[in-house]
């Protein structure tokens, strides 16, 4: 299980760099120049400001350069310098990071916390009316955009309780309570569509494991329906919903660009939608090959998870 | 008949003479009385079983042969209460002449299922839960019904092991299902569903996934298990080799119906319904003249939606005639012996019974 | 030499070519390996067998599952490229042809399944998938081809008002029918049964064993008849092989084999068969001990001693050979010409 724990570390490390060639090319092939936006393009502006500016970020270099430059350091853990306030990107990631991983966290809580009893009354229920309305919500949750669902919920909750978010964000070591405050409604607009996701899934893979045959021996032999269904039509339904969690998780962190600025939660999320408005290519970029490790990592844990769930399941 | 009974066949002569007072092997323990059983489907409702009539006193093995589709295994999962999308419609499945199965209340049900009443199934390989092992399930049906405690659980369930013949039983009892072969898992669901010893065993095909050298293994085993705890057997099975290997008595079904009851020399020696009959001469043996045609049933067992209302065998039976079009009584033939068709009656037309015999 | 006498078909007698003969052949599946991994050792699931099918033959192949009866059924009709040996079809070795050159010897072989429901395209009418095959071999036209279709279902003993109508609306056996006129659309001169009849019951069983019966009458087509039931395999058959762990234990004459087995794995095959008999003449069988070894990791020497009741010293390490006795061949020690003298 280490063998296949470093083997797909490997793999990972592969995919990563392949993301960031192509993350590196993509963002060169935004249009606007980093350089001009920041001399603000005015008129006045020579051409040996402008060179001199290139010079001091590295642009006046050839591309391949510049990639073998940003390479190297990411190597050893430097992720370059941001074109905006000339801090090592590390850094502002270190910074961000507690707010966008209490956020995401937050979303899957919330959708395996709501998800899971939702699945399992409608595979308990199925083709009664409940289940009916269920599947019928889960349609919605998936179709719903998660910036809209949020938009939404701000206006009606003030609308119809009055309700209003804190206006300043604290860290939750400042004050939980503000804190929560405003990580809730985001976090309930990116984890329903994961949420939904995973009802959807629990219950389809519990109607085909309760109609299985080992689950008629367990009834066979005079057990609980409590037992049947949380002991053995648990444990072995709940397996793709881990698989659908790990790809959900990708869902939830693109999520965070979008919600993080409509809420101003100084997040990655918001980091990166910045930084691409200002063309800050090494914090964009650094942000998101962070993104890209934390994907494939939650990925290689739900496989190693699943060999703790099913025992048929080795890596060797 | 035959003289041929073995020692267990006493007994049942003994009940037979008819004196009320039973002994303890003629003893009835499951009596299922004009039992009916109707699915709901898409396509409306389908009776899988109609009025069946079938007895299992204690200690013996009794026989429910039939093709797919004849209700056999309805009836097994029907005693279990395992029906799923299926009910009883009528009929009652008295256990011990005191509990009538079909309308039990689940809590009590639970108490009988896998304690007196257990089964095993046909698919040793994915009949055992793919994620808990052998010993876990094992000491489950310990724990739910005789309350053990999880150490003594464990040690009673490597004895259950050993009991059943599997190698190592106490390295083994920590193995998943899919670290044994088919014929051990077989084996371990023998296990479980002896855990509690039961008064009844039902077995709904227990060898037809496996290999016929393990088969031989599972059967003998089987029947040394019966024997040793005086348990009831209801054998399952569409293989009238393993009838005549295993059964005292013999139930053979037809399209959702009982055609033919009796002592396995009745049905194997002297069989008087024309379905025994071609079902009998149907089977390939190693006497079978191999340059002649296999004398084969002609044509299919009808469909559940359009079951005839007389006899069930008539449009495949080589001697139909005016009367099939109405349903056939049971006749007695002997006290054990009954069969389901018109032509039986012709004999003894003073024996016609309703219902099951005796 | 007598040997070949028995292991090639009858017909060679005839001086007539047999129409299948396989040598030598060997399938191993590799079993893990790729990038980064090392490989086990790989399953032997077919290890060495040599046998031939005359034209018009029927050859019974049994074994328990794992022996590798299927895998000989699939490498004979090069579904999968063998290890090792040759099959030669007609004369022509499909072993080392490519596809392209299979692709016409296809339509002169076929395959049956157990369960033909399942290998059916849900979404078909039967009379499109009995055109099929005809379709993608270039035969007749779509005039003849129909009317083919409704010869086939005749000659199978299905109505034609069938043809519209879809896989899952038909019972097992009436399948199982259909499965066979969809195989006879090409006229093969091969059918591949792999457990045609298991999955049926016994009465349809019978009405099926007929129809094939009757159809290798009529055509003369060859039966590669692949099945567990000793006594299906026994009445269909002219010709048995006994198989066990990818490996000839022996080879005969169907009634032979049945009434005098002489390797200890077909005696015991056939002890273990439950016998419709009279409770009086009931015998308490001594079953055969063990489970068939993994495939992967087979016993040395004879790969049946570890279960053999007669083992002795040389089945440890000597791996017997196919030798001819009274007639049929046998894989065993105990029936070595040096041993019998």
């Amino acid at each position: 299980m280490i063998g296949y724990a470093i083997r797909r570390t490997l793999y990972g490390l592969l995919v990563l760099f392949l993301i960031t060639t192509f993350v590196f090319v993509v963002l060169r092939l935004i249009p606007g120049d980093v350089v001009r936006l920041q001399l603000a393009d005015a008129p006045g502006v020579t051409q040996a400001q402008v060179d001199a500016l290139a010079a001091e970020l590295g642009l006046d270099q050839p591309v391949f350069t510049q990639f073998w430059s940003f390479i190297s350091g990411a190597v050893t853990g430097d992720l370059g310098t941001s074109f905006e306030t000339r801090l090592p990107v590390t850094e502002m990631i270190v910074e961000r990071l507690p707010a966008t991983l209490e956020l995401g966290l937050l979303a899957i809580m919330f959708s395996v916390v709501l998800g899971v009893p939702l699945g399992i009354i409608s595979a308990i229920r199925h083709n009664s009316f409940l289940d009916q309305s269920l599947r019928l919500v889960s349609v919605a949750g998936i179709s719903v955009p998660n910036f809209w669902l949020a938009l939404l919920l701000i206006t009606y909750l003030s609308i119809w309780f009055g309700w209003s978010q804190p206006l300043v964000y604290a860290a939750p070591w400042e004050n939980l309570g503000t804190n929560l405050a405003i990580m809730a409604i985001p976090a309930l607009a990116l984890g329903t569509s994961a949420m939904a996701a995973v009802s959807r899934m629990l219950r389809s893979s519990m109607l085909e494991v309760t109609q299985s045959n080992f689950v008629r021996t367990v009834r066979s032999r005079g057990a609980p329906e409590r037992l049947v269904i949380l002991k053995h039509a648990g444990r072995n339904s709940i397996l793709p919903v881990f698989t659908l969690l790990g790809l959900q998780f990708g869902n939830i962190l693109g999520g965070t660009v979008i919600l993080e600025s409509i809420f101003s939660i100084p997040g990655m999320g918001s980091l990166i939608f910045t930084s691409v408005q200002m063309r800050d290519y090494p914090v964009v970029l650094g942000c998101v090959i962070f993104y890209g490790a934390v994907f494939i990592f939650v990925n290689l844990l739900v496989d190693l998870v699943y060999a703790v769930i099913d025992p048929r399941i080795r890596y060797s | 008949m035959s003289h041929g009974h073995i020692a267990r066949g006493a007994a049942h002569d003994l009940r037979v003479e008819g004196t009320g007072v039973e002994n303890e092997s003629g003893r009835v323990l499951l009596d299922v009385q004009d039992l009916s059983v109707e699915f709901r489907t898409g396509g409306g409702v389908l009776e899988a079983l109609s009025g069946v009539n079938l007895t299992v006193r204690q200690g013996e093995v009794v026989a429910v042969v039939g093709e797919s589709g004849s209700g056999k295994s309805v009836t097994a999962l029907g005693v279990m209460g395992l029906l799923g999308n299926g009910r009883v419609s009528s009929g009652r499945i008295m256990w011990d002449d005191y509990t009538d199965l079909a309308t039990a209340r689940p809590k009590n049900f639970r108490a009988i299922r896998g304690n007196d009443i257990a089964m095993i199934f046909q698919d040793p390989m994915t009949s055992l839960d793919p994620l808990y092992t052998v010993g876990n399930q094992l000491s489950e049906a310990l724990r739910l019904h005789r309350r053990m405690r999880r150490r003594e659980a464990r040690a009673e369930a490597i004895d259950l092991l050993g009991m059943v013949g599997i190698p190592d039983p106490g390295s083994k009892v920590d193995a998943y299902p899919h670290q044994m072969s088919g014929g051990q898992r077989q084996r371990v669901m023998i296990a479980i569903a002896l855990a509690c010893s039961p008064r009844l065993l039902i077995a709904d095909e227990p060898t037809t996934a496996l290999d016929v050298t393990v088969e031989a293994q599972v059967l003998s085993l089987l029947r040394d298990l019966q024997r040793d705890k005086n348990v009831s057997l209801m054998l399952i099975t569409h293989d009238m080799g393993v009838v005549a290997e295993m059964a005292d008595r013999v139930v053979v079904f037809y399209a959702g119906r009982v055609a033919e009851q009796g002592t396995v020399d009745d049905i194997l020696q002297n069989p008087r319904h024309p379905y025994t009959q071609a079902l009998l001469r149907a089977i390939p043996r190693p006497s079978t003249p191999r340059d002649e045609p296999m004398p084969a049933i002609a044509g299919n067992v009808p469909a559940l939606h359009e079951m005839p209302a007389g006899c069930r065998f008539a449009d495949r039976c080589p001697l139909v005639h005016d009367r099939c079009v109405e349903q056939p009584p049971h006749v007695a033939i002997s006290s054990e012996h009954s069969t389901a068709c018109w032509l039986a009656t012709d004999d003894r037309s003073s024996a016609v019974l309703e219902g099951s015999p005796a | 030499m007598t040997l070949s006498a028995t292991l090639d078909s009858r017909s060679q007698g005839q001086e007539q070519a047999p129409l299948l003969q396989v040598t030598d052949l060997v399938k191993h599946f590799p079993v893990g390996g790729g990038l980064l991994r090392k490989e086990s050792p790989p399953v032997r699931a077919v290890d060495g067998v040599s046998f031939s099918l005359g034209r018009g033959e029927t050859l019974g192949l049994v074994g328990e599952s794992g022996s590798g009866k299927s895998t000989l059924g699939r490498l004979v009709l090069r579904l999968l490229d063998p290890t090792a040996g040759s099959v030669v079809f007609d004369g022509q070795d499909i072993t080392t042809s490519r596809q392209s050159q299979v692709k016409p010897l296809r339509r002169r072989m076929q395959l049956i399944f157990q369960d033909p429901v399942s290998s059916f395209n849900p979404r078909m009418t039967i009379e499109e998938l009995l055109l099929e095959p005809m379709v993608v071999h270039g035969i007749g036209t779509p005039t003849e081809r129909k009317r083919r279709c409704v010869e086939l279902l005749d000659q199978v003993g299905l109505a034609s008002s069938a043809l519209a109508k879809y896989p899952h609306q038909f019972s097992g056996g009436q399948a199982q029918r259909i499965g066979i006129a969809r195989a006879l659309t090409t006229d093969p001169e091969l059918l591949v049964c792999d457990e045609a009849v298991s999955a049926l019951d016994v009465s349809i069983q019978a009405q099926v064993l007929n129809l094939l019966k009757s159809i290798q009458q009529e055509q003369g087509i060859s039966f590669l008849f692949i099945a567990h039931d000793l006594n299906v395999v026994r009445y269909i058959s002219d010709r048995v092989c006994v198989m066990y762990l990818g490996k000839l234990a022996e080879v005969g004459g169907s009634d032979q084999i049945m009434a005098e087995p002489r390797h200890p794995y077909t005696q015991a095959l056939i002890r273990s068969i439950p016998a419709v008999t009279a409770s009086s003449s009931r015998v308490e069988r001594i079953p055969l001990q063990g489970e068939i070894p993994n495939p992967s990791r087979p016993p040395a020497g004879c790969t049946f001693h570890t279960r053999c009741p007669l083992r002795f010293d040389a089945c440890d390490q000597d791996v017997p050979t196919l030798h001819e006795r009274d007639g049929s061949l046998v894989a065993c020690h105990l029936y070595r010409p040096e041993a019998s003298a």
